[in-house]
């Protein structure tokens, strides 16, 4: 469920296909330049409202990572 | 020092006439008025009168992607842009604009994106914004854009001088041009008004009309806000000619003053030196000026103001002269006013027709000029002044010539 959400915000930003879009895909290959990247991390806090600090964002480099960063923060 | 002849080599506009020139001059000409009702009115807003743009699809000019970091008033300044490079057969990217300046005018700035995002902060106590907020709604947003969108690696920023802004800017780059800096320079002005927040401080300034803008009429009861933009593409003269560029006419000099007075009524003074210097800048004497595309608000005070100014300085020519209001039709569009009045008077030289003043009834008492009432006149025109001036006595007359 987590996954088809952070997808869904990832195609949207992106503008590429949903089916590029795995969990060890890097989301620069997606993609997503600095830009996008904060704009899909404004997305993901409203989506699962959550705050997510600037400190974890330099070790975001897949999707996966954004997955384990949102369970942390979840928990 | 000899100064480089300026001519205008390509003009675009997006007003409530329509979303191009050939829109906005048909409208001009057939002294047809774009005021009307807000629709649907603003709610707890007295203004109910505006100039707003017929049948604008922003998806029918930028993609998604591109939406996202273009405020309103900077997707009026990229498309008006546009169509001035377009119209001075420029191709977006190539060297010639790759070297250019782009001076972009605006009163008010992405004030869409401000207020949208105080709304979602202020109003509905939401505790973030959207990350791409500050370039998005920055007061420099157009100039930006308009770089990006056409390829502009020169001098590029905008400049703010309320509602002369746009002369300021094209004043600013005729300077550049003649000064050597830059050849070629995409120059006007932008502003999208229709905020809540700023619709209610232009209210609290009572100078809005509800009735319709009439200037220099006995009945005016003030001036009508509008939206738009209006660009224009400057060359230097040797640069237009090499590469057989279609000139419509020579921006031939300006006038800039400011009041050091009163922080909303205009000054004679200040208007009478603006025009003086404009005239003294271009080489031209005053009985040679045919017609005044004026500032002509609709307000009681600057109406007046203006007029007086015209008669101090023209003298006994003052009576001879067309002075029109080209407001009555577009708007007030604060900063792009006066560009897409520059956009008028080049067509007005170019094509021999004086657009009206536009809504009028009887004759203000203390406006005695010919203010070429409700209908265009056909009439070869040689030499023209453009007025501006700004609250906070800003002030910037430009002379254009026909070009020969």
């Amino acid at each position: 469920m987590t996954f088809e959400k952070v997808a869904e915000i990832i195609v949207n930003t992106a503008d590429c296909k949903i089916e590029d879009v795995r969990p060890e895909s890097e989301l620069e290959a997606l993609g997503i330049d600095s830009l996008k990247a904060i704009t899909v991390i404004f997305e993901l806090e409203e989506a699962f409202d959550v705050d997510i600090p600037n400190e974890v964002i330099p070790s975001i480099v897949t999707v996966n990572d954004i997955l384990e960063k949102l369970n942390t923060i979840q928990q | 020092m000899i100064k480089r002849r300026v001519v205008i080599t390509g003009l675009g506009a997006v007003s409530g006439l329509g979303l191009n020139v050939a829109e906005f001059w048909d409208a001009l000409k057939a002294g047809r008025s774009a005021i009307k009702p807000l629709d649907p009115p603003i709610e707890g807003v007295k203004i109910s009168l505006g100039v707003t743009l017929p049948d604008y699809d922003p998806e029918k000019y930028f993609n998604t992607d591109e939406l996202s970091i273009l405020d309103r008033y900077s997707q009026l300044a990229v498309i008006a842009a546009k169509e001035a490079v377009d119209d001075a057969n420029l191709v977006c990217g190539e060297k010639i604009l790759c070297d250019a300046a782009a001076i972009i005018g605006s009163g008010c700035g992405g004030k869409h994106t401000d207020e949208a995002t105080y709304d979602q902060l202020y109003k509905q106590q939401r505790s973030r914004v959207h990350p791409l907020t500050i370039p998005k709604g920055m007061p420099s947003a157009a100039a930006s854009m308009v770089s990006f969108h056409l390829g502009i690696k020169g001098p590029a920023f905008v400049l703010a001088s309320a509602c002369a802004s746009g002369a300021h800017a094209i004043i600013q780059g005729m300077t550049m041009i003649q000064s050597g800096m830059v050849d070629v320079a995409v120059v006007g002005a932008a502003d999208t008004p229709f905020t809540y927040g700023l619709l209610k401080s232009w209210e609290a300034l009572r100078v809005a009309s509800n009735d319709t803008c009439r200037p220099f009429c006995k009945d005016r009861s003030g001036l009508v806000i509008g939206e738009g933009a209006g660009m224009l593409v400057l060359e230097s003269e040797e640069h237009a000619k090499q590469r057989g560029a279609r000139i419509y006419a020579e921006i031939a000099g300006c006038g800039m003053t400011s009041d050091a007075g009163h922080i909303t009524r205009p000054d004679v003074s200040g208007i009478v030196n603006a025009m003086t210097n404009a005239m003294n800048h271009a080489g031209i004497n005053l009985n040679e000026v045919d017609y005044i595309n004026a500032h002509g608000t609709g307000t009681q005070i600057n109406d007046v103001t203006e007029t007086e100014a015209i008669n101090r300085v023209f003298g006994d020519h003052a009576k001879k002269l067309a002075v029109s209001s080209t407001k009555s039709m577009h708007g007030h569009v604060l900063g792009a006013s006066s560009a897409m009045e520059l956009v008028a008077t080049t067509l007005a030289i170019k094509h021999g027709i004086i657009p009206p003043t536009a809504n009028f009834t009887e004759k203000d008492d203390k406006c005695n000029l010919d203010y070429v009432p409700n209908d265009a006149r056909n009439q070869k025109i040689n030499t023209v002044l453009s007025n501006s001036f700004a609250f906070g006595g800003l002030n910037a007359v430009i002379a254009l010539k026909k070009y020969t």
